[in-house]
């Protein structure tokens, strides 16, 4: 080994040996710190951790309403609603008190789930709330999360008053708050390690033919049997 | 807040209030390159804090003149050289006591400090960044070959300037 080769080699074994040390030491940089600092300096504002509460409810209502759609029983019930309604004239329909009792009103709050899915937030609503006004918590907190989503903040509060009343809480506001969140955060942790079964293009279908299948500019479509079928068919739950 | 509103891009102010993010490609450049710009740093300046800030300012600097480096073309080789000379200015004299200090070595640190300048970073990325040579590529936006070309001459030189003492021991 000639002697210039050997003094690049000892050259080398000390930066290689000064890297070691270097790395060695080098403490983990906070990332997040680092890029906010940058947003601050740079005249950026710096963004919130949090999820705008908007955004927040939409995504919320969004996995509480397929939630909804896939639990057990869902498609029971929107057969049994769907019968009652069947026999309903349409004209009276709703008018009557026995119409509360007859209905199968989980029926109704799954179907408004899939009209909401299926991109008829309007009908939904009407419906969410002819069942939450019966009783069905589910509905409250679907009203809750849809108007909060909108930025309508009189009418989350309202719905989420209707909410509390109807699951009959302590009268302690801070369970009253608990509560509500953990609903949602529930549903989102369920989404999370349970995919939800997926609005197919034959469930969109057959709420698109329910919602047209009359006159034109009709807000609120009703279910019917085929209908049952097909989120049935989609979510494969009974 | 609207007191560090700042000149934007295209001389436009950017107003502080608003929520801005960062341009993604921008933000992908930092999350990639932060990790070694922070090591380079540390290595020249041998203070976290010094490294950091100097990192900082250097960000900082290629944000406000983001738009004009992507078009220029070679996105890499301007930020490198808004690093170089952010961390290289940040104690322009003492960085050759750092690295005597790192190296434990005064005739290895001082050799390296004559070095020239993209010779010197391909060492330091190298040697004392641990990178691959593909990512001192990507980082002085030259091609791997010219990294390596570098890489020969600044050994050569190193090795020319060891006092012929460690010259003969070795």
């Amino acid at each position: 080994m000639s002697a210039q080769k050997g003094s690049v080699s000892h050259t080398e074994q000390v930066l290689a040996a000064a890297g070691l040390r270097l790395r060695a030491r080098q403490p983990a940089f906070d990332v997040p710190a680092g890029l906010l600092r940058l947003a601050r300096d740079a005249g950026y504002s710096p963004v919130p951790d949090t999820v705008p509460s908007v955004s927040r409810a939409l995504r919320h209502l969004k996995e509480f309403v397929s939630w909804s759609l896939d639990q057990p029983g869902a498609t029971t019930h929107v057969e049994r609603y769907a019968a009652t309604l069947g026999e309903s004239d349409a004209y009276r329909l709703l008018t009557r008190d026995r119409d509360t009792e007859e209905i199968d009103l989980d029926g109704a709050h799954v179907f408004a789930c899939m009209l909401y899915l299926a991109g008829h937030p309007e009908s939904a609503q009407f419906w969410w709330r002819f069942t939450a006004g019966a009783g069905i918590g589910a509905s409250a907190l679907c009203l809750q999360l849809l108007h909060r989503s909108r930025g309508e903040t009189a009418e989350a509060e309202h719905w989420r008053e209707m909410l509390l009343l109807v699951v009959d809480l302590d009268d302690d506001v801070a369970v009253k708050a608990t509560f509500v969140s953990t609903v949602g955060r529930f549903a989102a942790y369920t989404r999370r390690h349970r995919p939800p079964a997926p609005v197919t293009p034959a469930l969109d279908a057959e709420v698109r033919r329910l919602a047209t299948q009359d006159d034109a500019d009709r807000l609120v479509c009703r279910p019917d049997a085929g209908l049952a079928r097909r989120l049935q068919d989609c979510t494969g739950s009974l | 807040m609207t007191d560090d509103a700042r000149a934007g891009a295209g001389g436009s102010p950017v107003i502080a209030t608003g929520v801005l993010p960062f341009p993604l490609d921008f933000e992908a450049l930092y999350l990639k390159n932060q990790e070694h710009y922070h090591r380079f740093a540390l290595a020249v300046l041998n203070d976290r804090q010094d490294a950091e800030d100097a990192v900082h300012r250097a960000y900082f600097e290629i944000l406000a003149h983001w738009p004009d480096l992507l078009a220029d073309g070679n996105v890499h080789q301007q930020t490198w050289a808004i690093l170089r000379r952010t961390v290289i200015s940040e104690k322009l004299t003492s960085y050759r006591d750092n690295l005597a200090e790192l190296t434990e070595d005064n005739d290895v640190a001082r050799a390296l400090c004559t070095l020239p300048s993209r010779q010197f970073d391909v060492m330091v990325l190298r040697y004392l960044c641990g990178c691959a040579t593909a990512d001192i590529a990507w980082y002085l936006g030259v091609s791997a070959s010219t990294v390596d070309y570098h890489g020969r001459k600044a050994k050569h030189r190193l090795e020319q300037a060891m006092p012929a003492r460690i010259r003969r021991s070795n």
